[in-house]
């Protein structure tokens, strides 16, 4: 007869930036965002990074520029489906000194259904980044609106420093 | 001048979930399926290209090293890929590289995954983004999938439902595959649009279900694959990509890098004409949008006109070019075997041995897969003729 065996795995991970992730989110602790703009076509990636596939040009911390907060959406799914099952209590997340696996962390757990997935290309920029949009803010979306980035007071250098976006027309 | 190299034998096991066997039983059944289907045993195999999905989705890491005494590899040597969903196109192009290479004469391609090992296969999917600034904004592969489809249908200007014709021509299809996994009678478009939006405007009918399966292809080099079988699925071109992420002038719903995958294989293959040349295709539909725009990248039609070809009847089984003859991803989605099962059963088609779901004459025929968010894709060309 087969019989089943249930186990859980917990690995704690550290994942090292590098120095330009590094300063894209040392920017977002100051509530900016900053791209990288390639020396040699001149494109600019936000969020950054240390290599131009084009080009094969790499791309450091003197290569920075500023974006604008905000910028327009390239294509957004709202998500209907909790995909990932019961998330654990606040209690229980605040009560971790640090968070053991994925499931636990409090920044990598996806926000409580409904909510939007959004492809935003910031003004000055010539690659999206993904981020959120929720609330009532999702009726408003479409493919070419404007959305804007609102900050959390307390910003600690994470990419979810940014709270979501909001949309601004 | 590399040696011609053919398909000799194909195993696969039905695609469900399954309680009554570990991880290595199912890949030995897999091999089992292909030595028995081919008349050969591990020892006329000379190498073993191995192929498994994200460690994350059954929590066994390396798992060649647990599975290479079940698939024969013992004492053999053993290779590893993994390029998330394609991995089993990869895999299968290893083997065919192998043998074309001339080092190898007889090798073996397997890959697959016991899916339903996992709590949420979507918890693992999301750790595929990547840990600083991807996992925060996934929900598994759907969110992706969703924001791809979104983009299409918008650019486009095709209704949100037209996918869910995708869905219906697959799941028919599927009732001839012994090996698919939903096999729902009378599937049809008012059932399609009633089932629940997941992610926006994917509904559960755009997805793909959870199977527990292994396929497998051994491949010969030419002396040997015609003393072995006189059913032979002749590998005429293959290739593979892999597309920026992060990338400026990009566009998810728009593959350049399965176009140029594409071409490259048409070109070796000396295709120049694939909606009239080929016979059959098996592409890696995991969501009913994606066949779509899986035709333009493999240039059935011109960008933008993938809905377009499907609303001409072209690509269902009576059509010009029949795609998905299997019920495809969309029927059937192990991950690690879905991409190898594309080429399996494009192999079959013009060995003639497709069963049910046979495209009657096929000849020439093609296997695509997808995977790594929209990082990755194989593709690859069989023919009943050597050239």
């Amino acid at each position: 007869m087969s019989r089943i065996l249930d186990w859980d795995i917990t690995v704690p991970y550290k994942w090292t930036t590098g120095s330009v992730i590094g300063k894209f989110l040392g920017g977002l602790k100051e509530h900016n965002i900053l791209g990288a703009k390639c020396p040699a076509c001149k494109k600019v990636f936000v969020p950054p990074q240390d290599l131009c596939p084009d080009c094969y040009v790499d791309l450091g911390e003197d290569d920075f520029v500023d974006v604008k907060n905000e910028g327009k959406v390239i294509s957004f799914t709202k998500v209907e489906q909790d995909f990932f099952g019961k998330k654990p209590s606040e209690e229980y997340l605040n009560s971790r000194i640090s968070p053991a696996s994925v499931d636990e962390h409090p920044l990598l757990w996806p926000p409580e259904v409904p909510y939007a997935i959004v492809m935003v290309q910031l003004t000055g920029a010539d690659t999206a980044m993904v981020h959120l949009v929720k609330g009532k803010d999702m009726d408003k979306l479409a493919v070419g609106g404007q959305v804007k980035a609102v900050f959390k007071d307390e910003t600690i250098g994470h990419i979810m420093d940014i709270e979501c976006f909001e949309v601004i027309s | 001048m590399t040696s011609k190299v053919g398909v000799v034998g194909i195993g696969m096991t039905e695609n469900k979930s399954r309680w009554d066997v570990s991880i290595p039983a199912l890949y030995r059944l897999g091999a089992k399926s292909a030595y028995e289907d081919a008349g050969l045993s591990p020892k006329d195999i000379d190498a073993f290209v191995f192929g498994h999905s994200p460690e994350y989705f059954e929590g066994v890491n390396q798992p060649e090293k647990w599975c290479g005494d079940a698939i024969g590899a013992t004492d053999k040597p053993l290779f590893r890929i993994h390029t998330g969903g394609t991995v089993g196109g990869s895999a299968a192009i290893g083997a065919y590289y192998l043998v074309a290479s001339g080092k190898f004469d007889v090798v073996m391609a397997i890959s697959g995954n016991k899916l339903n090992e996992t709590s949420s296969a979507q918890i693992g999917l999301s750790t595929v983004y990547d840990p600083i600034m991807g996992r925060q904004f996934a929900a598994g592969a759907p969110s992706a999938a969703a924001i791809q489809a979104a983009k299409y249908y918008n650019k486009h200007g095709y209704s949100n439902e037209i996918g869910l014709k995708v869905a219906v021509k697959n799941r028919n299809n599927a009732l001839n595959n012994p090996y698919a996994q939903l096999k729902i009678p009378d599937y049809n478009l008012e059932g399609a649009k009633n089932t629940p939006m997941l992610c926006d405007p994917l509904r559960m009918a755009d997805m793909c279900p959870t199977s527990d399966a292994v396929c497998a292809m051994i491949f010969a080099k030419e002396e040997k694959a015609e003393e072995i079988t006189d059913k032979i699925a002749w590998a005429l071109g293959a290739s593979s990509t892999n597309e920026g992420l992060n990338y400026p002038d990009r566009d998810w719903s728009k593959p350049i890098g399965l176009r140029l995958a594409a071409e490259k294989a048409y070109e070796r293959a000396g295709i120049k004409n694939p909606l009239k040349e080929l016979d059959v295709a098996e592409v890696y539909d995991a969501f009913a949008p994606q066949e779509m725009i899986w035709y333009e990248g493999l240039n059935f039609c011109d960008w933008g006109e993938g809905g377009n070809l499907l609303e001409s009847g072209a690509t269902q089984m009576d059509g010009e070019l029949p795609v998905n003859p299997s019920g495809g991803v969309l029927c059937a989605n192990s991950i690690g075997a879905a991409a190898m099962f594309r080429k399996a059963e494009a192999a079959l088609q013009v060995m003639g041995r497709a069963g049910d779901r046979q495209v009657p004459g096929a000849r020439l025929s093609l296997g695509h897969g997808w995977g790594g968010a929209i990082q990755f894709h194989t593709v690859m060309i069989f023919g009943s003729d050597k050239s």
